[in-house]
């Protein structure tokens, strides 16, 4: 199987890894092996190591090295931090954050939606064994 | 103010001063005085007599006490009808709604409602709480009557048992007096009014720690 995603100038990557935590940025530039020079609209360019990344499918068409004003307009013509959003990967982050900033009367609420639900899937369950037999 | 030269030096001298702070006209206008005020006139004590014996030992004199007792600061995210965890003693565990601050040791008053999870109103620590987000409607409850020395014990201690009183069988239990108990009902009635279902459910529970929780990170 040949590799899907590919370390390449207007790849957009999840940062994975310290202050950036959780943001995505995109590869304007290769410097070594190691590492890519990364930029994002609201944030100066900068070098990143490739461990700190974890790349996604999309990708967008810039220049190497592109200019702050070009990454931009190529984000934005093609939306796709908003894209990445609704992909899987991107719906369980969001449901990881609005997990963890549940309250406590909020998660008492849940455990009881969850008990009537599986309450209400173990009687028919029942039913169904019931009238199997 | 005059600038500082250097440390307790000024720019302008006492002279320069005098004239700069225009007290030459105040002088002029009181007839060449600092205008002062009449000395207030103190009302005459009473002749003492000197007393006939003096103590034969020096009499020890109490020292000044300068500490000021401050009034315990409440935790921000605590405000009536705050619903807390409590996290020691007998009820540690429960959810209860904080009712006010006893202003003489700064004691938090909370109840469960009893009728709810069997939490009396009841003094506790703010240090052993969690004040949780969620908030419950106190407005229709009286607290006025409640303050330290309401929970104050009014029995006196025990005498001590004898060899006797020691085999005997214990006598029946005391019951609390009925206005405690009706103060409890009271604010019972006027706060379980003002809960859903789903709050009353939500305080009967008890709260623990499952696997996975780290309380730290939690959001209460």
């Amino acid at each position: 199987m040949p590799f899907k995603r590919y370390v390449e100038i207007g790849r957009v990557a999840l940062v994975n890894y310290g202050p950036e935590y959780g943001k995505l940025v995109v590869i304007t530039d290769i410097v070594d092996q190691n590492r890519a020079v990364v930029d994002r609209p609201d944030e100066t360019r900068r070098v990143i190591n490739f461990k700190r990344l974890a790349l996604t499918d999309f990708k967008i068409d810039i220049q190497r090295m592109a200019k702050k004003k070009e990454l931009t307009a190529a984000l934005k013509t093609n939306d796709v931090f908003t894209k990445f959003q609704q992909t899987a990967w991107g719906k369980k982050l969001a449901a990881r954050v609005s997990k963890s900033q549940t309250t406590d009367f909020e998660r008492y609420k849940a455990a009881v939606a969850k008990s009537k639900r599986s309450k209400a899937v173990a009687a028919s369950l029942a039913k169904l064994q019931k009238s199997a037999k | 103010m005059v600038k500082e030269v250097a440390r307790g030096v000024t720019a302008q001298g006492r002279s320069k001063s005098y004239h700069r702070r225009g007290l030459w006209a105040i002088k002029k206008k009181n007839g060449g005085k600092f205008p002062t005020h009449p000395k207030q006139q103190k009302a005459e004590e009473p002749a003492k007599k000197a007393p006939r014996f003096y103590p034969a030992e020096d009499a020890p004199k109490a020292l000044r006490r300068r500490a000021i007792r401050k009034p315990t600061k409440l935790r921000a995210s605590i405000t009536p009808g705050t619903v807390l965890i409590l996290l020691a003693g007998r009820f540690k565990g429960k959810r209860v709604v904080f009712l006010k601050q006893l202003e003489e040791n700064g004691l938090l008053l909370v109840t469960g409602p009893f009728k709810v999870n069997g939490v009396p109103l009841r003094r506790v620590n703010q240090a052993y709480v969690i004040a949780t987000s969620t908030k419950v409607d106190v407005s229709n409850v009286d607290v006025s009557k409640f303050d330290d020395k309401y929970f104050k014990p009014t029995e006196k201690k025990q005498k001590k048992k004898g060899e006797q009183e020691f085999f005997e069988e214990p006598t029946e239990a005391k019951e609390l007096p009925a206005e405690y108990k009706e103060n409890q009902k009271a604010v019972d009635a006027a706060l379980t009014a003002k809960l859903t279902p789903e709050l009353t459910g939500y305080l009967s529970t008890r709260f623990s720690l499952r696997s996975g929780d780290r309380p730290h990170l939690l959001k209460f």
